[in-house]
């Protein structure tokens, strides 16, 4: 008996039974759902490109055209080039989006790491308190605080310029990012520092030389949520802003749909350039928003 | 209670194949022990017993009735998992009772089932708490009473004792066992622990890369291990190897290694012979290796290398040529480090394998 | 995470910490200088008359109160509010869910399928507004126009300027934007339950949806909590969607709170009105948020003891 046992099954012969996966129902319906899923999320923004390809006149059409006859990029032509009437404009816009959704990135970032690993790796008196203060930020109404930090912004003399709008940026992202860094950081263990310490590293030292890197992820995350906060913001941007020099994509694109209330494909043009940059980085880097975000809030 | 029979089993993982034509027959109420490093494939081959996961090909077969198309809870199964898998948000009544919940049983049977699996196992007074109330054994035991309560065909283990502690684990070890005696239900038992299964089990089956290397009594695989697996495998300290030449000299047959010489018994010889190139691995526990002082006329030569005193048994590692050596001695035993010494194999106990094959001659 | 034990913190702490406190200084700052400082603004300048026409602003006590509190329409608000609220939720969570129960599976383009899943997520709010605007859009709408062709109705259909659609409308372009929120959630959320409690669910013969419902759904209490109560808050504070596609009409009927404090402050130039309609809007929020929170870890705090 020392061989390997043989067998001899009772009712039926022995045979080689393929398995084959078998498809139930619930798989059908998962399919089903699916589709229902993609067409909801996916036919708005096609939509939406499609008609940006149309001229006035086709976009005006019952029934509507689901794929243009005669595709244009006039709409877009008009938007990008630097001379006209509504393309200096537009690319003015572009470019205060930039400018303040890169600074509120910048400092965004800059302000939360250190806040985020004091929180992480310091235990000083208040700071419970602190960080429950921190999150429940978000709980405020937004336009709660129009008011006040309109009148404060105009004591500062802050009103129309990018700074108004930056300083304010900066506190929607705060406390998510605080979040989000302080969770990366407490999954990183103490002993690594000790370490470093140990080595000679002053604590700054330590920080600066080997946690940062690890971190990156955590930070790559934090700066595209930031990035994407400033990026749509609407509300700040139209009550800080007067002169028609200084508006953000949002503002101005609601500027031009007052001022060209019919040209729909002009408008939908200028959304989806609008969109272009957040939508390439957020596709880009999804892995990473996603994991910052769950891993963040999971934690909690 | 019901005879469990696996027939040609294989289970591929794209090109890696995790189960590679097993076939056994586990009887009724018997309690079989499926051993093995990580990775050989025996909780693998356990969830498709179970039906959690599809075989690639084969046939199991339940009390005579083949299951493969059935979903686990038509298999009349009970499962105990290394991780208790206890339902956190029930109590324990709660998670004791889901079994037969999904059975639709009328809630007095249920209720009434549930206070003797409770009695049964001294949990009683646990009944309205949750799971993480609990210590680890006796979550271990309201996993156990949810699987008793299905009253199944065959209860299938994977590791229930890896978790607990080593005292909670010997306990629990005798608990288990004296539970299968009392019910004479058919176990199928997955663990890495050689001792567990040797202990626990009616029959071992060891496995490795998807075989079963050997399967049979506990006593058989450690007196008659059919090859250097198995035999490396079962008992601690594991058996020594030492590898070696067949070479005949005048009739008389010797096994030759690193600068020694030993010359084999008649029944040694004639295995010796037996073997495929004259290449051989000689296996040889540690309570039948001697070690005797420099002076002694019989034995190979060796170096010692560290002793070790556990308090009745002393470990003495040696070195034979470049292999290390383990062996045991109930006397008290003292030495200094490499210092020259004889090794004593006992003949009547040293096994001899292919080195090619590594089966047992 | 240690035991900490409790303990009162003393100068000396204080003292001891103070280069911690560096370290959170600018972020503190910021706060505190755009948070901190407006919202006890706020709940001053609520307590002021603040007649568009004068410079000067009266203490009233709380006049304000009392007149938004009195007023009929207060009510009328507060219920699409809570209308707005609630079904954008409800149907942001179950959209966003099952969504997430079918990305969890590994498919081959699964990550293809999140991207374009969360696209509507991540495009800003004006956009979006304009997109939905453009398909409601009553005459050239690809919406009414797609159903005309379907021969489902025999006239085009006014979304955004009846009464009745407007909410139900403006319900769905949001919940359109919402629900890659919840499905992400959700999804991280599915990836944390032990497969061996799934396992042992369908060895104790549960079924898919019993598993859904027994195992999965209790175990993720904690995350669908927060997810919930993140999209709700939200909602409340959703501001540009309805102020775009409606601005609060036709006739107030999607007048919701937000736009309505909007409105009051910088076109009736109220302040102080609209400030005292806000720190009602924030005492209702954290009240809400907090009885909710009770409500559903009320019962494991109890057993934990």
């Amino acid at each position: 008996m020392t061989t390997l046992a043989t067998t001899v099954a009772t009712t039926r012969p022995a045979r080689r039974r393929r398995v084959l996966p078998r498809i139930t129902p619930l798989d059908i319906l998962s399919i089903v759902w699916v589709i229902v899923l993609l067409i909801f999320a996916v036919v708005p923004m096609l939509w939406m490109l499609s008609t940006s390809l149309k001229g006035q006149f086709a976009a005006l059409q019952q029934p509507p055209e689901w794929i243009p006859s005669h595709p244009t990029l006039q709409n877009y032509i008009t938007l990008l080039s630097p001379t006209g009437d509504v393309g200096p404009v537009f690319l003015r816009y572009f470019l205060n989006s930039l400018i303040v959704s890169l600074a509120t990135t910048a400092l965004g970032v800059l302000v939360a790491i250190p806040a985020a690993y004091a929180f992480s790796r310091f235990r000083f008196p208040g700071r419970d308190i602190l960080f429950f203060a921190v999150l429940v930020r978000n709980m405020f109404p937004v336009v709660v605080f129009l008011i006040p930090l309109f009148i404060l912004m105009r004591t500062l003399h802050l009103v129309n310029t990018y700074w108004s709008l930056i300083l304010t940026y900066m506190t929607f992202g705060l406390p998510l990012s605080i979040w989000l860094l302080k969770g990366f950081y407490d999954n990183i263990p103490e002993e690594l520092e000790r370490a470093a310490r140990i080595d000679g590293a002053s604590r700054f030292k330590a920080f600066w030389l080997i946690i940062m890197p690890l971190s990156s992820p955590g930070i790559i995350a934090t700066a595209i949520y930031a990035f994407i906060g400033a990026w749509n913001e609407y509300v700040y941007a139209l009550t800080f802003l007067n002169s028609e020099s200084l508006l953000t994509l949002p503002v101005g694109l609601q500027h031009f749909f007052t001022e060209f209330a019919t040209n729909w494909p002009g408008l939908m043009a200028a959304a989806f350039i609008m969109s272009v940059p957040v939508v390439v980085l957020f596709l880009l880097l999804q892995r990473h928003f996603v994991r910052a975000l769950t891993e963040g809030a999971i934690k909690a | 209670m019901a005879e469990v029979t696996l027939t040609d089993i294989v289970k591929d993982y794209g090109d890696v194949r995790a189960v590679d034509h097993v076939s056994m027959t586990i009887r009724d109420g018997e309690f079989v022990a499926l051993v093995g490093p990580s990775g050989c494939g025996k909780t693998t081959l356990l969830n498709m017993v179970a039906g959690l996961i599809e075989l690639t090909s084969g046939t199991i077969a339940i009390g005579g009735k083949v299951v493969n198309e059935l979903d686990p809870k038509d298999r009349d199964i009970a499962m105990v998992f290394q991780n208790y898998a206890l339902y956190p948000s029930k109590s324990v009544a709660e998670n004791l009772a889901f079994p037969l919940q999904m059975r639709k049983l009328p809630k007095a049977e249920i209720n009434e089932r549930v206070q003797r699996a409770a009695q049964t196992l001294g949990i009683e007074p646990l009944l309205q708490r949750r799971p993480r109330q609990l210590s680890g054994g006796q979550q271990q035991r309201v996993a156990l009473g949810r699987a008793l309560l299905r009253d199944p065909k065959a209860f299938l283990m994977d590791e229930p004792l890896s978790n607990l502690d080593a005292k909670l684990r010997v306990q629990m070890r005798a608990e288990l066992k004296r539970l299968h005696q009392e019910f004479q239900s058919t176990v199928i038992y997955v663990t890495h622990d050689q001792m567990e299964a040797m202990t626990m089990a009616d029959r071992i089956a060891v496995m490795s890369g998807g075989v079963v290397q050997q399967m049979g009594p506990p006593e058989e695989i450690y007196e008659h291990p059919a090859n250097t697996f198995v035999a490396g495998f079962v008992g601690s300290p594991a058996m020594n190897f030492v590898p070696a030449d067949v070479s005949v000299n005048n009739g008389l047959v010797m096994a030759r290694g690193d600068g020694w010489e030993l010359p084999l018994s008649p029944a040694n010889s004639a295995r010796a012979k037996a073997s495929s190139k004259g290449e051989l691995i000689l296996g040889v526990r540690h309570g039948h290796v001697r070690v005797l002082p420099e002076t002694a006329p019989t034995g190979l030569p060796g170096r010692l290398y560290t002793v070790e005193p556990t308090g009745d048994i002393t470990f003495v590692h040696a070195k034979l040529g470049e292999h290390f050596l383990v062996a045991s001695t109930s006397e008290p035993f003292r030495g200094t480090a490499d210092q020259p010494v004889r090794l004593e194999f006992d003949q009547d106990h040293l096994y001899l394998f292919d080195r090619t094959t590594g089966e047992t001659l | 995470m240690t035991v900490r034990r409790p303990h009162r913190a003393t100068l000396a702490d204080i003292r001891r910490h103070r280069t911690d406190y560096l370290w959170i200084a600018p972020a503190l700052l910021v706060m505190i200088l755009v948070i901190g400082y407006p919202f006890v603004y706020t709940i001053d300048l609520s307590f002021y008359d603040t007649p568009p026409s004068s410079p000067n602003w009266y203490f009233n006590g709380v006049d304000n109160y009392i007149q938004i509190l009195s007023d009929k329409s207060f009510w009328a608000i507060t219920l699409n509010t809570v209308y707005w609220a609630v079904g954008s939720t409800v149907f942001a969570f179950l959209i966003g869910l099952g969504a997430a129960l079918v990305v969890q599976r590994d498919f081959i383009g699964r990550g293809l399928l999140r991207g374009l899943l969360l696209i509507p997520y991540v495009i800003s709010y004006v956009a979006a507004a304009l997109i939905w605007r453009w398909l409601y859009h009553s005459d050239y709408g690809l919406i009414s126009g797609t159903l005309y062709d379907l021969y489902l109705i025999d006239s085009n259909i006014n979304f955004l300027d009846s009464t009745s659609l407007v909410m139900p409308s403006l319900i769905v372009a949001n919940v359109w934007k919402e629900f890659p929120f919840a499905m992400i959630m959700m999804l991280a959320g599915l990836q944390t339950v032990p497969q061996q409690l799934l396992n042992a669910a369908r060895v104790d013969g549960a079924g898919a949806w019993q598993r859904f419902w027994h195992v999965t759904v209790p175990y993720l209490r904690g995350v669908i909590l927060i997810t919930t109560i993140l999209l709700f808050v939200g909602n409340l504070n959703s501001f540009v969607l309805v102020w775009i596609m409606t601005g609060g009409g036709p006739a107030n009927a999607s007048q919701i709170w937000i736009t309505q404090v909007y409105t009051l402050a910088f076109q009736s130039l109220q302040y102080g009105r609209a400030s005292a309609y806000s720190v009602i809007l924030f005492i209702v929020m954290l009240g809400l948020g907090f009885f909710y929170v009770r409500a559903l870890t009320g019962g494991r705090a109890r057993e934990a003891r």
